[in-house]
């Protein structure tokens, strides 16, 4: 159990730790920062990217518009080998009645004009979800065409070509994301473990004494993680302070941007923290002999 | 009592009063052997002077018993802790039982007197408002109150020792252990360190001193022991002599080895010294062992 006396002491000599080293530490806190900060417009550029992206093309990737005079069994068919198509996700049937009703809904206040119609014109239709990675354009072209081959279809809408690009190129900033944050992990973990390394070594006398006085390992150690973490959580604090005031500077520009809640931000620092304090750690168990 | 033991289990032959004891240990570095089978014990409350010329291995003995180092062979038994039994985990709390000093002081130049004996204190989780309490008695003790306030590095050399003594005895350790530490003190200050060690030593702290400064041990030793490349090639208890009045009996005390010849004639040529001394020292003792009650 550890007494008030000796936190106090292990709070300040992790202070200390930083101060003694400010220009190293600073310079090792701005690197961690940067990288940081990259993780994090990356995963926000990926964020509104896939917002923007709902927003635009719905949940249907193949509309297709029945004839009113339609077989029953030949639609039938059509659900059955659409749900047998490699690459489709999700078949959903509209019947007329379902399809005015959507409009009805979308219309809003504007409903009313529907009321004028004698007849329903709109069409049943099946709503084709696809797999989101098998959306490659020919195979989409392929599947078109054969659709529109079966009787009693009238139409066949896919998706517009360059949504489904921009869907890849999200899909393609995710792992632009992993890739990011591996580095980050990695560069944090290297600039904290050097300077905690530094002051190991500017420490080995002091470390030395308190051996000799009967310091437990734990002991010796806690300065320096907690310096780590520290550096790691000044780190995180910066980019996110960047992040917000970018944030300001753009959201003022573009609207709709999506940006991290307080939690999510709160969560980088912690990440960051975290970092810091391993890589503290990793430099102790290669540099400290105790 | 201080004669080497050739029982092979160390733990059988741990006496009540015995604090230190090293079996046939042996301390190797690569290819060099630094100790060679090298046994002997120390008493609660002796003074132990290792003596011998520099390079006979005075400092991996020390090292040995601090358990800073463990012996390639033997055994080495500090208090409860066994070289061969202990983990590493355990060598902190066997630190706060043996106080170190050093020939290079070893204080922590930039902070205060204060904060250099606090610190070992503090390490070991003492409370402020003791441990406040607990440096001021013993910087008193060492005389260096009035300086408690000054960077260490602002100290004369008798002065860092005598806080480095401070440092080492503020936790009451059982043991103290001093690697030369008069070896960067001219006569005046060094007379004043070991006279603190006499009285720490007479408080009923064992201490073990190294030095090859053989002016002193004439002049203070009580029970030598002596190293040469490693080996133990003495292990003289004046005490005894003194109180025998036999050149003979100082004889059978020297560990009988290859070199006790040349032991035995060291020990006939300090006889004059030594009857002289023990004389001194009775007298130093008794009133020193006062001033001690007072001190940790």
């Amino acid at each position: 159990m550890m007494g008030a006396t000796q936190q106090r002491y292990l709070l300040r000599e992790g202070w200390m730790h930083l101060v003694r080293r400010r220009i190293s530490g600073t310079v090792a806190i701005l690197i961690m920062a940067s990288s940081l900060l990259t993780l994090a417009i990356f995963s926000l550029v990926t964020i509104n990217l896939d917002r923007a992206l709902q927003l635009l093309r719905g949940d249907t990737d193949i509309s297709i518009y029945l004839s009113d005079t339609i077989h029953p069994a030949d639609r039938d068919l059509l659900h059955k080998d659409l749900l047998n198509t490699r690459g489709v996700k999700e078949v959903r049937y509209i019947d007329a009645q379902q399809a005015l009703e959507a409009f009805r809904a979308e219309l809003q206040e504007d409903a009313e004009l529907l009321d004028a119609l004698i007849a329903n014109p709109l069409p049943a239709s099946f709503e084709v979800t696809l797999d989101p990675l098998m959306q490659d354009s020919a195979e989409v072209d392929d599947l078109v065409s054969t659709l529109g081959r079966y009787p009693g279809v009238e139409r066949v809408v896919a998706q517009l070509d360059w949504l489904r690009q921009l869907d890849r190129i999200t899909r393609g900033f995710v792992w632009a994301d992993v890739v990011v944050g591996l580095l980050v992990l990695l560069s944090s973990l290297f600039v904290i473990s050097n300077t905690v390394r530094l002051a190991v070594e500017e420490s080995s006398e002091t470390v030395y004494v308190m051996k000799l006085v009967g310091a437990t390992n734990a002991f010796i150690r806690t300065p320096f993680v907690l310096s780590g973490a520290l550096q790691g959580a000044a780190a995180g604090a910066l980019a996110m302070v960047l992040l917000l005031l970018s944030s300001r500077f753009l959201g003022a520009r573009i609207s709709g941007l999506v940006f991290f809640d307080p939690p999510q931000l709160l969560g980088f620092v912690m990440l960051s923290t975290f970092l810091g304090a391993v890589g503290s750690m990793v430099a102790l168990r290669r540099h400290l002999r105790i | 009592m201080s004669q080497p033991s050739h029982d092979p289990s160390a733990s059988s032959n741990v006496d009540a009063r015995t604090v230190i004891s090293l079996y046939h240990a042996s301390l190797r570095y690569d290819e060099s052997l630094a100790l060679d089978d090298v046994s002997f014990r120390v008493d609660n409350g002796e003074f132990v002077f290792l003596v011998g010329p520099s390079g006979a291995g005075k400092s991996s003995v020390l090292r040995l018993i601090m358990m800073e180092e463990m012996p390639s062979s033997g055994e080495v038994v500090v208090g409860r802790f066994l070289s061969t039994r202990v983990r590493r985990r355990d060598i902190p709390h066997l630190r706060r039982e043996v106080g170190v000093v050093f020939q290079d002081f070893r204080l922590l130049l930039d902070r205060s007197v204060e904060e250099n004996v606090a610190f070992a204190q503090m390490v070991v989780g003492v409370r402020r408002s003791q441990i406040k309490k607990n440096v001021a008695q013993v910087l008193n003790w060492v005389g260096l109150y009035h300086k408690r306030k000054q960077l260490a590095r602002t100290l004369s050399g008798g002065e860092q020792q005598r806080v480095a003594i401070a440092r080492a005895i503020i936790n009451r350790p059982k043991i103290l252990l001093a690697d030369e530490p008069t070896g960067n003190l001219d006569p005046e200050v060094s007379q004043e360190v070991i006279d603190l060690l006499f009285r720490i030593n007479a408080a009923g702290t064992s201490v073990v001193m190294s030095t090859h400064d053989h002016l002193m041990v004439r002049q203070y030793g009580e029970r030598i022991v002596s190293l040469d490349s490693g080996r133990l090639v003495g292990d003289v208890d004046r005490f005894r002599v003194r109180k025998s009045h036999s050149k003979r009996s100082v004889a059978e005390r020297v560990v009988r080895t290859d070199e006790a010849d040349a032991v035995r004639r060291e020990v006939e040529s300090w006889e004059h010294a030594i009857l002289d001394s023990a004389r001194a020292r009775e007298s130093s003792l008794s009133s020193d062992s006062e001033a001690g009650r007072e001190g940790p």
